[in-house]
């Protein structure tokens, strides 16, 4: 089976600091949820950065289905950012064309029916759109791709949690068959029931990783509790 | 139990983790996927003895690894769905360019047609009042017609003003807020090179304000069409002014077609200073790029005013001295010296082209 992301020797320096320390691992495309977990400042968002392709790499390399990071895997790579980056002035309709124009494989007819089901017009300005729908018509915008990799950055913070029950049922329900999901998070306790797999980080590196099952039973410990030891101050 | 720099905790005794973990990962994914195949195997053999209705699968596409038909060649469900588009990611890829630069004409001109029309009615508020204070003041004083008069020329003098400026304004924002604001998140994740991003923001930057120096200049001109004269032209207008300043070469053509493509070069290295200074002023900081972009600006404004100066003193010495800059001058005369600076506008462009593209390649800083 071949690996859907690949990280070798991947380590990114900002202005001295460093963000992530010669990180070495794979994801075999094998269509299953994994989960990025790591307190504030571990370098999560930079390693999802480095695989969208909006940042370099100090050293090492990224493979996206054994692709270096450039136009091609940004056309299997489905990125949803942990901040509002969708258009103010653009409606609702635009955004949908935006992306029908520049992602080819996004799916019109699925993206108009979730954002149906959202209650939320067509025509409505993004800018007048509540925190919360901005981040679900993201979302939705996200998983109507048929992507083989999709990548949630902090998917569920900051809503309320009637809105992660959607954000968390949305993505399940809706992602492309046999695509690979990295959902990078430190709010565990909701995210646990739909991981496969996850990868612990600080600091930079990788300091636990392994089956999401495997890691209850062996622990006798929820992901989140072992997380809280993990990352006790 | 916790990890130990890179042991982990389901490693056996004497396993390595000299690798970074890729192989304690690679076992642990093959463990997670043995299982989950068993499972499924289980799943299968106790649904094979179950007779009446069952729950409906929860993921109803197969898996990718189903078995295909024996003697096909393996497809993932990715390659499948892919062959379902038939062709589209190429046919997207192919106007990439276009359809970036159809997303910036969009946005600039959202704005600016707007100033065009505001333009365009004062141009014929002006033209109306003028004909009016004409007829009326030929009969008798009229204040009121002399108020207004003034009012339409200032309201021409405002529209064609933010004509002038609403262009410059609107390119550069666009430049930065679709880059390097939290739209360059969306905007970076599209499957465009870096060198596509910034052909489509140069090239709309440049129709945007080329075509509002035409239309500024249009409507100049067609405000005074009334009252037109060859001496109004030329000392009214802007092209007429230019055109009167080359009237007095030995080749008045050439030489105003040389001072407009100088007028063009030298835009096009202004706008490049503004997307250099944005570029930079991201690379700094997170917080206040654009404050840092205007110091970038004012230092490359100041110490190119001061360039400027120390080769104005060195020329005017050099004048003195009967020199070798001013021989070169002299050599090239006014068309060469035209056409240098043509070509010095051009490099810098070129230099400011290739300090975009290694910014936007390796050095975005969208945090």
């Amino acid at each position: 089976m071949e690996n859907i992301l690949e990280c070798i020797g991947l380590t990114k320096d900002y202005k001295g600091l460093r963000a992530l320390d010669n990180l070495t691992f794979s994801v075999p495309d094998a269509g299953k949820v994994v989960g990025l977990l790591g307190t504030n400042g571990s370098g999560k968002t930079t390693l999802i950065k480095l695989i969208a392709g909006l940042l370099t790499p100090t050293a090492g390399s990224v493979f996206v289905a054994g692709l270096p990071i450039g136009t091609q895997t940004k056309e299997i790579v489905a990125y949803l950012p942990d901040t509002h980056f969708l258009n103010a002035s653009f409606s609702v309709k635009d955004e949908v064309a935006y992306y029908k124009d520049f992602f080819a494989d996004f799916d019109e007819g699925r993206a108009w029916k979730m954002i149906d089901d959202l209650g939320v017009g067509r025509t409505q300005k993004v800018r007048t759109l509540s925190k919360g729908n901005k981040e679900k018509l993201g979302l939705i915008l996200t998983l109507a791709r048929n992507a083989r990799l999709y990548i949630f950055d902090e998917p569920i913070a900051g809503v309320d949690p009637a809105a992660r029950d959607y954000i968390l049922r949305t993505i399940l329900n809706n992602r492309a068959p046999g695509s690979t999901m990295i959902i990078c998070t430190h709010l565990i306790g909701d995210i646990e029931p739909v991981l496969d797999y996850v990868l612990f980080l600080q600091a930079g590196k990788i300091v636990l990783q392994g089956g999401a099952n495997a890691i209850r039973k062996g622990e006798g410990k929820t992901i989140d509790q072992l997380f809280r030891e993990v990352f006790r101050w | 139990m916790v990890a130990d720099g890179n042991k982990y905790w389901f490693e056996e005794d004497g396993t390595n983790g000299s690798d970074g973990g890729k192989n304690a990962g690679k076992d642990s994914w093959e463990a997670l996927l043995g299982e989950e195949k068993e499972t499924e195997e289980k799943g299968a053999a106790d649904a094979s003895g179950v007779s009446g209705a069952s729950e409906a699968p929860q993921d109803p596409a197969p898996a990718p690894s189903a078995p295909q038909a024996s003697g096909t060649p393996y497809r993932s469900a990715y390659e499948i769905r892919l062959s379902a588009m038939q062709g589209r990611p190429k046919a997207v890829r192919g106007k990439m360019l276009r359809t970036l630069m159809r997303y910036d004409y969009k946005e600039i001109f959202k704005i600016l047609f707007p100033c065009y029309i505001a333009l365009a009615a004062a141009t014929v508020l002006y033209l109306v009042v003028s004909e009016i204070a004409g007829r009326v003041l030929s009969d008798s004083s009229g204040e009121f017609i002399l108020y207004a008069t003034a009012v339409a020329s200032s309201l021409y003098g405002i529209s064609a003003a933010v004509c002038g400026v609403a262009p410059v304004v609107m390119v550069v924002q666009r430049f930065y807020k679709n880059l390097f604001t939290a739209e360059g998140y969306l905007t970076l994740s599209i499957p465009a090179t870096p060198q596509e991003q910034l052909l489509s923001k140069f090239l709309s930057a440049i129709s945007a304000l080329f075509l509002s120096l035409i239309i500024t200049s249009l409507f100049d001109i067609v405000r005074l069409l009334p009252h037109m004269s060859y001496g109004t032209f030329l000392t009214n207008t802007q092209l007429g002014m230019l055109w009167d300043m080359c009237q007095s070469t030995d080749l008045p053509v050439l030489t105003c077609i040389e001072a407009i493509l100088l007028i063009a070069a030298a835009n096009i290295v202004s706008l490049h200073l503004f997307y250099v200074c944005i570029c930079f002023g991201q690379m700094v900081t997170s917080r206040n790029k654009g404050w840092a972009a205007i110091g970038f600006y004012v230092l490359f404004t100041f110490g190119g005013g001061l360039l400027l100066s120390v080769f104005l003193v060195g020329l005017v010495m050099d004048l003195a001295d009967g020199g070798g800059l001013v021989n070169l001058f002299r050599f090239l005369g006014l068309h060469g010296t035209l056409w240098l600076g043509v070509a010095i506008c051009l490099a810098l462009s070129v230099g400011a082209w290739f300090i975009e593209k290694y910014v936007m390649s390796k050095k975005i800083n969208l945090s």
